[in-house]
């Protein structure tokens, strides 16, 4: 599964990538948001986490780019405006999701894999072979 | 933020304001409020026009009531000054008054008398209908004129009134009484709108002075919002990169992660630590009261200066300064922070191992610093902007972004001024200029 992470931040872009290809992800980097435009129309991509504050354009202009693009690729907002006015603003102009920083990892990859699922009738989580259905995340639970 | 209300209530100002409200030119700039230089034109020209009026209507007036029967109505005469009144309110329409002083519309006032008195002397025997003409002109005289005004008219009033009685035949004991109470009345009238006119404008100055004020003060906290917004971001930065870090470090780690996962913790913390100092420097950094002036040799001052500087900078540090036995009024502390902080930031940026130079020298009135490094200079246009807080991220490399906007607060704070001479691609000079 390939995740782009936009960040501009090393410090931060490094644990997201180390932290998420070590889950299995193949993860992109961009560090700008032009960059962010040519790689996010990519082929393939499951999903974008965007950071808002980028040295070039803004991450809500960047997220309005790709959606003019045409690209209906979900986004995750990964920002350190949290305030609910900053959240309903991402939400509204088409973002998937918003999570603040700072954030538990946990939670992230949480998002993430909810955000990857081929559909969310049918989650990513659940293995299904013949009449068995095997819950991942919580192995215990038998349906 | 700390002292933010107390800041609030004195002129605007704040750390985080920068320039905005240090130069001159804040004020020209203005915008969004009518000035009130422009409100005072629009009303002079209003005025103006309201003379005009006067005179057009009083023109038109005499005109159109001319074929009306009256006794001893020189009807020539009364025709040709109504068409001199005509003529002459559409010069005073036209004429630009806003562009001249507010004494300049005191010229309309004579020829209205010198025409009302004409009129007066060719016209009917009835002059009670004139002292309508002479409270009228009065009233415009108390709105367009300073008090006092009325009062030095009055006789000219008189005498226009006076003059046309010789002229006319009969008694003219009925004109005497009607001039002894207009006159006075109208000098009451004049002189009563313009002191409520004074007092209206004070009220106006004052309120137009509030409503900039506010306009200030709501920019100052937009600004103040930024800057703590800024602070706050770069405060998280380091808890975010922290928190995920050790998130991400898997539970049988080697020691070698381990260890360089501490390592940034440590960097991150001690990053941490330096903005927090360098937030709390430059929250009180421009604060006059804040200093501890001292009369310094600026010889031991600037060895104490190098050698705190010597571990950062070894031997590329070279100090010119041909000043011995000078001495400087400053806070030494805040002084060497500035410079040290000027030393780092060239450290930073000069190329490989080149030199970083510290120059002293005497100005008629000040002392000035320099610090030079031959690195890549800035980008034309950011010469101020480098000032600013935050205009460049923190970095556990060093920088927390409020160096430079600390060094620009401690030459305030001295009485003097900071910038740069920037040699795009070449480098960059910083100075301090501190008054003798």
């Amino acid at each position: 599964v390939k995740l782009l992470v936009v960040e501009d931040e090393p410090r931060i872009a490094a644990f997201l990538a180390k932290g998420l290809r070590s889950r299995g992800y193949d993860v992109a980097w961009a560090s700008t948001g032009r960059e962010a435009l040519e790689l996010g129309v990519g082929p393939g991509l499951s999903l974008v986490i965007l950071d808002l504050r980028l040295p070039d354009l803004d991450g809500l202009e960047v997220l309005a780019g790709l959606r003019a693009r045409g690209t209906t690729v979900p986004v995750l907002i990964l920002s350190a405006r949290g305030r609910v006015h900053d959240r309903v603003r991402g939400l509204d102009l088409g973002a998937d999701d918003y999570l603040a920083k700072p954030f538990a990892f946990e939670e992230l990859l949480a998002r993430v894999r909810a955000r990857v699922r081929p559909g969310t009738a049918a989650p990513a989580a659940l293995l299904r072979a013949g009449g068995i259905c095997l819950n991942e995340v919580f192995p215990a639970t038998f349906t | 933020v700390p002292g933010a209300v107390s800041r609030l209530a004195g002129p605007p100002r704040g750390w985080w304001a920068g320039d905005r409200f240090r130069s001159g030119s804040a004020a020209a700039g203005h915008t969004g409020v009518l000035s009130l230089e422009q409100e005072h034109r629009r009303r002079r020209t209003l005025l103006g026009r309201l003379a005009a009026v006067f005179y057009i209507g009083s023109g038109l007036l005499g005109l159109v009531t001319l074929p009306l029967p009256a006794p001893g109505l020189n009807r020539v005469a009364t025709a040709t000054v109504c068409v001199v009144a005509l003529a002459a309110g559409v010069v005073i329409w036209v004429a630009p008054w806003g562009a001249w002083p507010r004494r300049a519309s005191l010229w309309v006032v004579p020829p209205a008398f010198a025409l009302i008195a004409l009129a007066n002397g060719y016209g009917g025997s009835d002059p009670h209908t004139y002292s309508v003409f002479f409270v009228v002109v009065f009233v415009w005289i108390g709105l367009a004129q300073p008090p006092g005004t009325s009062l030095v008219m009055a006789p000219l009033a008189a005498a226009a009134y006076l003059l046309p009685l010789l002229s006319l035949d009969g008694n003219t004991g009925p004109g005497l009484a009607s001039a002894a109470t207009t006159i006075p009345v109208c000098v009451l009238v004049g002189e009563g709108i313009a002191w409520g006119m004074v007092r209206l404008e004070r009220i106006e100055r004052a309120l137009h002075r509030e409503r900039y004020r506010a306009e200030q003060l709501r920019e100052l906290d937009q600004m103040k919002d930024a800057f703590l917004s800024a602070a706050s971001h770069e405060l998280r930065t380091p808890i975010t990169v922290c928190r995920g870090h050790l998130d991400v470090m898997d539970a049988d780690a080697g020691a070698a992660e381990v260890r360089a996962v501490t390592k940034l913790v440590v960097d991150e913390l001690d990053l941490m630590g330096r903005l927090v100092d360098d937030l709390a420097t430059l929250a009180r950094v421009d604060d006059r009261a804040m200093l501890s002036m001292e009369s310094l040799p600026l010889d031991g001052f600037l060895s104490s200066v190098v050698s705190t500087a010597r571990p950062l900078l070894g031997s590329r540090l070279l100090v010119d300064s041909e000043q011995t036995g000078m001495t400087l009024r400053a806070d030494p502390q805040r002084l060497a922070q500035a410079l040290l902080n000027l030393l780092q930031n060239a450290a930073r940026h000069t190329r490989g191992d080149g030199p970083v130079r510290l120059r002293v020298h005497a100005e008629p009135l000040s002392w000035r610093f320099e610090v030079a490094d031959d690195g890549g200079g800035l980008p034309p246009g950011e010469e101020q902007l480098v000032f600013e807080p935050f205009r460049i991220g923190s970095s556990p490399t060093g920088r927390t972004g409020l160096g430079l906007s600390i060094v620009r607060g401690i030459a305030r704070a001295h009485g003097g001024e900071s910038g740069v001479i920037n040699r795009p691609g070449r480098g960059a000079t910083f100075w301090i200029r501190i008054p003798l």
